[in-house]
């Protein structure tokens, strides 16, 4: 330390006040000024030292937090500072969120200070007046964009440690009200943990806040440091309550991959008029999505929805969901032959019922469970699978209309099948029949499959949304519906006797029941060629000819029958990978044709028409969706909605899911739906309703009255 | 005899079709958007010829949205990088179709004889540039930025969305420090392989929609 600074510091002070500028004047740039400002009037050796980047966008402008949104770019400061100095990261004060139609960003777009902490070593025995130069880059925006950048400078003495700071009198207040902005450390006792659901653009980033106590009513938002987190568009969805902290769910953004190690962020908590940020650094835990319907903006929502009474309202109605699932077209008939064997074994072996009941719902049970298990895990693991979606693979569409043919072929007496798995004749007398029975329930689940995505996909993408053990739950009761009809027979034998006598009419009923399964594989080969197109069709045409070839000489004895079947099996299996069948058609999402009203959905096309104030009904349906082409015949297409519709200059708008279609999907889940159907009306352009999953005509010219 | 074979048929269509959900589930498991069919469109390029992305089945396509006053676009295109990109890859069969979405009145609209002057001055090699200033491709998409990349393979599939490179800037000096992700997706289709980076953030300005 030279003897000229210890003994004269305020000549120092003096000479560098006078000989140079405490700060350049603030560069104009471009809807910008900037300007490097200091806290205090010197530097002090080893103490703590606080500069500044003042950035002041035009009215209308805003420049960029560390992480600017959909579109932007944070600022960056590069410095350029004697040896010894060195400069700390920026410390941003929190965001402000700016919505331009569907684009999001974080920023400022008032004058703001961001800070840079400096350090001086102590004991600094350099020169005894420091010129700081830095860099700034900047992206300012207002429709458009214009990257600005100035080279700043400001030059301070050094005092030595325990001098008194002399603060700057034109930045002291800017100082602290910056200070107030930059979001705290959290306390320590904050337990702060996050999960994600699903996959990018559709599942949702849960966090967690417990220890902390924020008044009821103020709002509360979370920014994350990293921008491809979350869905910058979608709503926050805020529960706050004493007992179970603070809860925040939003839609994954669309460019999310994987779950960081750590999320780090800043809660921003508005009480009146005070706000106050927190630092949080979130690790991963079991945290559960907030329901969409939660969603209300940004603002916060007090409570929790009831979740016990909804809950057991739920299963009421998967276990009825899955009780009706054995009158359905594709399952009935297999059942059928289940209730034939059951009544030729009434006569046998009438104790082994409950042991064959009990198998039988075993294998409904773990087949159901094993699959629904599966899907959890995969979309624990971050993927986007809904129930449903299954009719949106080609592939499984094509096995299914061969399983389908196969068991009908067997049934008109083509080919006899299984003894065991079919469960027809002696098979439940046999040792193996209670696996004979267990192979029934696998069998069931698998041919229900077609028939529950269409009917309860809605309830099962629900059940998806829900937390692992409720989701589970829901699949297990709809299989326990499924399993009930042979369960109650098994344990309640004189239920057995409402069944008709045996008799030579169970051949008949037999080969009458084959034919709703035709009928099954008639629709299964529509769809698939609504997914794929013509050619997919007929690919799995040749298959199903093969097939039948293939069971046609199922009992003919011979090598050279054993090799055709084979070889007809093979390539009926072969087919299943030609690319006319792996290949989704990506055909427009366009309106059916039947009828010149209907237009096709689109998000922009709705905003269009809402803002000329029309009604707006929405459609969102697929080909494979049975409640959907229901709801088309019962209520839609009638003469009282079609003249309802005219009436008012509702504008009709569908949307097509019979191939998968982001946009679609998006849609869906922003009401958390993962499955069609879903009507939305916008009464002359207001806020969407919701309507019922099973539309009669009154209810939707109802919904078009302004509620 | 027939006793052993019958359960066969069954047990293996039963394999079958559980494979084909597991299958169908492991394909679904990737990112939403990756994987799935790209969205089919029908667009008016800037000789008011209608293209549509059926029409390139069996090609790599890229989707690059762009914006000539945006300066990030700008900052791919000062110094030849995007044209370079676009020579490179047209000249290895890749169907390049740039994409002006900015609506009537806004900063980078184009109508067709803008568009094609601007090509020039530029000294671009698009194979095509598609008109969009109504959005509907733009909302088609959620393209939100430009410049904002697609990828679609020759089956349609989606095969990568997101940025141009990893550095978020408009300064041309970064490019050569950023990870290049559309190149090497590109490269990994080309060559037949998995595309590793499918999923990237985007950076840029806004699309300018109406």
């Amino acid at each position: 330390m030279r003897p000229f600074r210890s003994c004269f510091p305020a000549l120092g002070l003096l000479l560098a006040a006078l000989t140079l500028p405490g700060h350049a004047a603030p560069v104009q740039a471009e809807h910008v000024e900037a300007e490097l400002i200091a806290e205090n009037l010197s530097l002090a050796a080893g103490g703590d030292n606080w500069v500044a980047l003042r950035i002041a966008p035009e009215d209308g402008w805003h420049v960029y937090w560390r992480n600017p949104g959909d579109s932007g770019l944070a600022t960056t400061l590069t410095w350029n500072l004697p040896a010894g100095i060195s400069a700390g990261d920026i410390q941003w004060p929190y965001p402000h969120r700016s919505a331009l139609g569907d684009i999001v960003n974080y920023g400022y777009s008032k004058e703001t200070l961001m800070l840079v902490p400096l350090t001086v070593p102590a004991g600094w025995s350099g020169s005894a007046t420091l010129p700081l130069q830095v860099k700034a880059k900047w992206l300012v925006c207002k429709d458009i964009c214009i990257p600005g950048s100035a080279d700043l400078s400001l030059t301070l003495p050094v005092t030595a440690a325990g001098t008194p700071e002399q603060a700057d009198p034109r930045w002291r207040d800017a100082f602290g009200a910056a200070r107030a902005q930059l979001p705290q450390p959290a306390p320590a006792d904050w337990k702060v943990q996050f999960a994600t659901h699903g996959g990018a653009g559709e599942g949702d980033f849960s966090l967690a806040v417990k220890g902390a106590q924020f008044s009821a009513g103020g709002a509360i938002e979370f920014f994350p440091y990293t921008s491809d987190l979350l869905k910058h568009s979608a709503p926050q969805r805020v529960s706050n309550n004493a007992e179970r902290g603070l809860r925040i769910s939003q839609t994954l953004g669309d460019y999310f991959v994987k779950a960081p190690a750590q999320v780090d962020g800043a809660l921003v908590v508005h009480d009146g008029d005070t706000v106050k940020a927190w630092e949080i650094h979130a690790q991963p835990g079991a945290v559960e999505a907030l329901p969409k319907s939660t969603a209300s903006g940004a603002s916060s929502v007090a409570g929790e929805p009831a979740a016990p009474l909804s809950l057991a309202l739920v299963l009421l109605s998967a276990l009825l969901g899955g009780l009706i699932l054995n009158l359905m077209p594709c399952v009935f008939p297999v059942l059928s032959i289940k209730a034939i064997s059951l009544i030729e074994a009434r006569a046998k072996v009438a104790r082994r019922q409950r042991g064959h009941a009990l198998a039988y719902t075993f294998g409904v049970l773990a087949t159901f469970g094993g699959l629904a298990g599966l899907l959890l895990a995969l979309r624990g693991g971050g993927s986007a699978v809904g129930w449903g979606f299954q009719l949106q693979q080609p592939v499984f569409v094509a096995v299914l209309a061969y399983l389908f043919f196969a068991m009908g072929l067997s049934m008109s007496g083509v080919v006899q099948f299984g003894t065991r798995l079919m469960g027809v004749g002696q098979g439940l007398a046999a040792d193996s029949g209670y696996r004979g029975s267990f192979f029934t329930g696998v069998l069931a689940v698998a041919v229900a499959s077609p028939c529950t995505a269409p009917f309860m996909g809605t309830a099962l993408g629900y059940a998806l949304g829900q937390p692992t053990a409720v989701a589970m739950l829901v699949f297990l009761a709809l299989g326990l519906g499924l399993a009930l009809p042979f369960l109650l027979i098994g344990f309640f034998p004189q239920l057995g006797k409402l069944l008709p006598r045996p008799g030579a009419w169970m051949e008949t009923f037999k080969q009458v029941m084959a034919f709703p399964l035709y009928l099954s594989v008639v629709w299964l080969l529509w769809v698939l060629g609504g997914i794929t197109d013509r050619s997919g069709m007929a690919v799995a045409l040749l298959g199903l000819t093969l097939l039948a070839f293939a069971l046609w000489l199922w009992n003919r004895p011979g090598r050279v029958a054993l090799l055709l079947k084979i070889a007809a099996l093979l390539a009926a299996l072969g087919l299943l990978t030609s690319p006319q069948i792996r290949t989704v058609s990506s055909g427009e999402a366009n309106a059916k044709p039947g009828s010149a009203a209907i237009e096709p959905w689109s998000e922009q096309r709705v905003g269009e028409l809402r803002s000329q104030g029309r009604t707006v009904f929405v459609d969102l349906t697929a080909d494979w969706c049975i409640t959907c082409k229901v709801n088309e015949h019962v209520a839609l297409d009638t003469d009282t909605v079609r003249k309802a519709f005219a009436d008012q200059q509702v504008a009709w708008l569908q949307g097509d899911w019979t191939r998968a279609d982001p946009a679609i999907t998006q849609l869906l889940s922003r009401y958390g739906r993962s499955g069609v159907p879903l009507y939305l009306v916008y009464v002359k352009g207001g806020e969407p309703k919701v309507l019922p999953q099973l539309l009669t005509p009154s209810i939707v010219v109802d919904s078009l009255k302004p509620s | 005899m027939r006793t052993q074979h019958k359960p066969v048929v069954l047990s293996g269509l039963l394999i079958a079709l559980l494979g084909a959900i597991l299958g169908g589930a492991a394909q679904a498991a990737d990112a939403s958007r990756i994987g799935r069919p790209a969205p089919e469109f029908s667009a008016v390029d800037s000789h008011g010829k209608t293209v549509s992305l059926s029409d390139y089945r069996g090609k790599l396509v890229v989707l690059e949205w762009t914006n000539d006053g945006c300066p990030f676009v700008q900052h791919y295109y000062k110094q030849g990088n995007m044209q370079a990109l676009q020579k490179e890859y047209t000249g290895k069969g890749v169907v390049w179709l740039s994409v002006i979405s900015s609506a009537p009145g806004t900063q980078g609209y184009a109508d067709g004889a803008r568009a094609d002057r601007l090509t020039k001055l530029r000294g671009a090699a698009p194979s095509a540039v598609l008109l969009d200033p109504s959005g509907k491709l733009g909302h088609l998409y959620d393209a939100k930025t430009t410049p904002d990349m697609f990828i679609v393979d020759g089956y349609g599939k989606l095969i990568y969305a997101g940025g141009i490179d990893s550095l978020p800037s408009t300064d041309p000096a970064d490019i050569g420090r950023a990870s290049p992700y559309v190149k090497t997706a590109l490269d990994e289709a080309l060559a037949g392989k998995a595309v590793s980076k499918p999923l990237t953030s985007p950076y840029g300005c806004s699309v300018k929609y109406e």
